[in-house]
């Protein structure tokens, strides 16, 4: 399995922004909350959570797509919460958690799927319309044939987002970074890391 | 000789079934939506009521009984507690304390409530829907407890025991226990202290005050103890003092407290729903400019999901809060994702010249798929969470779960019903259903 320098890139700048809120976590500066507010948040809880998404996406994406599409799935859940929850720690400097940040983080997989799923499903339906294509080809075309829908669920969730924070003050800007985070993370995810994860997969049967 | 049948060919007006079908989902719909927003008196005493579950941006509303706001999003009391003893706390036995209330405050489901420090004393900032003297009260309480024998020696405190909790001690209902996990060292002190006075009793005490004395018939080496004689109400608060842990310092309550504004805005109510309605509108408005007829329907179909949301938040108790707007908001945007997925299918199909009814099977057959696809897999992932039993985590997922199951028999159901009934009542013709010209392919 060979993955494209894009979707390696793509980790390591991912990784080197984990790797910051770490720092900032070892220096006590990681994860600020609001008005005592950390009394809801719990590791552990949250870990085992990632963990179950991370489990389950991987057994779902495996019944529905494959071995490709559950790891391509499994690899955007991980790296989506992971990432939006470093984000989160940066973030947190400037406006202090809520008590809600722990399901907000998790409800970012809400938006892993809405994105990551098209592709999975489109790339498939890529290569088997037309088998000449290699899976890069068909990973790219299914980024270009969803790249509408993406645009709208975006901007949708955007403006929903807005539409929560208008009035607000920093409490609720501090209540919606972790969704913010989760929508950031899958729209990077689902555009430089899911197709190029999915094109490494080792080519299947293909059905006569 | 057999007797000659006449057979009268049943013939079935479409159309007529059509508009019978769109005009009684229609008038359900507005009922529903209408309830909503004004509920209903169930008889005429008034002793029944169904709430209004939909939240408008009125002043004097209803809907604030089904879906209580929080400290967040609705009108606060502002409790003030100050340090008793002449030396003030320090700034981090002052953090402790914060957290120590924060802990209590959460324990009890008040998640969005907050704790500040503010000259020294420590301001609690509660939801006005809530007990606030049964919280303040609590608030105040120190929480130290400690284990003495039968001499009132302390041989353990609170500290050592990890996990606590509380359920029925027998068949009566009224007899409840405290059920206690202790600590490595705490099992060890326990151990051999209920070794040692077997035939006694080991009391619990609560800020010097006993509780419970219950006598010892065996070593209790385990690390847990269960203890009887709590009724419903001391034995959750117990437990939540417990958990929390002891305040390091004394509290004591400045007066009753006063009214105060919501955590995340002075209007930040008002603001946010007609924020949200005008973020409704646009995307009915969007809808109903690029797929026109379908997209009235679609329009439509989230109206149903919105208001559906609601009505199970309402149901659930979840309250008004910024956690319940995610759930519900999160479901619209999957929803919609849904339908503009077999929308955008659709477009591509007429703009190629294929049939309306062709492009829809293939859609729904397809690009319809992902829709189903997105929320089966984030309805397990939250089957998964609300199983485990994550705190709260599983109370996001409970209504996030609801939201996905309404939007999948909305979308796999309801709206393709109805859109084939429309096709059936308006016909086929493709600038009905999408705003672009049709081309046949060459």
């Amino acid at each position: 399995m060979r993955i494209h320098k894009t979707a390696l890139n793509t980790i390591i700048i991912s990784t080197l922004v984990g790797l910051l809120a770490l720092a900032l976590g070892l220096f006590g500066l990681g994860m600020k909350f609001a008005n005592g507010a950390q009394a809801a948040f719990a590791w552990g809880p949250l870990l085992l959570a990632i963990l179950a998404a991370l489990v389950v996406s991987f057994l779902f994406g495996w019944l529905r797509y494959g071995v490709s599409g559950a790891l391509t799935l499994a690899v955007a859940v991980l790296h989506d919460q992971l990432l939006s929850l470093a984000m989160c720690a940066i973030y947190s400097l400037a406006f202090g958690l809520s008590g809600h940040a722990m399901p907000l983080l998790v409800a970012g997989l809400a938006f892993t799927y809405l994105f990551t799923v098209p592709v999975i499903r489109d790339a498939r339906a890529q290569l088997m319309a037309n088998p000449s294509l290699t899976r890069e080809q068909a990973a790219s075309q299914a980024v270009a044939a969803g790249r509408p829908l993406k645009v709208a669920v975006t901007l949708l969730s955007a403006l929903v987002l807005l539409a929560l924070a208008v009035g607000g003050n920093a409490q609720m800007y501090g209540s919606l970074l972790p969704l913010l985070s989760g929508l950031i993370a899958a729209a990077l995810s689902s555009h430089l890391i899911s197709p190029y994860i999915w094109a490494a997969g080792r080519p299947g049967r293909r059905r006569r | 000789m057999a007797k000659k049948t006449t057979h009268k060919k049943l013939t079935v007006n479409r159309k007529l079934v059509a508009v019978v079908t769109l005009l009684v989902a229609l008038v359900l719909s507005i009922i529903f939506i209408t309830l909503g927003f004004t509920g209903r008196q169930m008889d005429a005493q008034g002793l029944y009521k169904l709430l209004p579950w939909l939240p408008g941006p009125a002043r004097q509303a209803d809907w604030r009984q089904a879906l209580v706001p929080g400290a967040g999003l609705g009108e606060t009391w502002v409790s003030t507690f100050s340090p008793v003893g002449e030396e003030a706390p320090s700034q981090q036995l002052l953090d402790r304390a914060v957290d120590v209330l924060a802990r209590r405050l959460n324990d009890l489901g008040w998640t969005d409530a907050a704790v500040q420090v503010k000259e020294g004393k420590l301001v609690a900032i509660l939801p006005k829907a809530a007990d606030t003297a049964y919280l303040n009260k609590l608030l105040a309480i120190p929480g130290e407890f400690t284990f003495t024998d039968p001499s009132g020696e302390v041989f353990m405190d609170g500290s050592q025991v990890s996990e606590a909790g509380f359920g029925f001690a027998d068949q009566s209902g009224t007899n409840l226990a405290l059920t206690l996990q202790f600590t490595a060292e705490g099992k060890q002190i326990f151990g051999s202290k209920s070794t040692e006075l077997i035939g006694q009793s080991i009391s619990l005490r609560r800020d010097g005050v006993v509780l419970v004395s219950p006598g010892i018939s065996e070593p209790l080496t385990q690390g847990q103890v269960s203890i009887p004689g709590f009724n419903m109400e001391s034995a959750r608060e117990n437990a939540v003092l417990l958990r929390s842990g002891a305040l390091p310092f004394a509290l004591e309550l400045d007066g009753e407290g006063q009214p105060g504004r919501p955590l995340m805005g002075d209007r930040v109510q008002r603001t946010l729903l007609i924020a949200l309605g005008i973020l409704f509108l646009l995307v009915a408005a969007y809808f109903l400019v690029c797929y026109r007829l379908a997209g009235l329907l679609a329009a439509w179909m989230l109206a149903l999901q919105v208001a559906l949301s609601f009505f199970f938040a309402g149901l659930l108790g979840a309250g008004f809060t910024v956690l319940t707007l995610s759930a519900i908001m999160l479901g619209f945007v999957v929803t919609t994702f849904a339908i503009l997925k077999l929308y955008l299918h659709m477009r591509t199909g007429l703009r190629r010249g294929r049939s309306l009814r062709q492009t829809l099977r293939e859609g729904y057959a397809t690009a319809g798929h992902a829709g189903l696809d997105v929320m089966v897999g984030l309805l397990l992932v939250s089957v998964v969470f609300i199983i485990m039993n994550l705190g709260l985590i599983t109370v996001f997922c409970e209504l996030f779960a609801i939201t996905l199951l309404l939007g999948l028999v909305i979308t796999q159901l309801l709206h393709r019903l109805l859109l084939n009934e429309t096709i059936h009542l308006f016909g086929t013709k493709s600038s009905l259903y999408a705003t672009t010209p049709t081309k046949k392919e060459a």
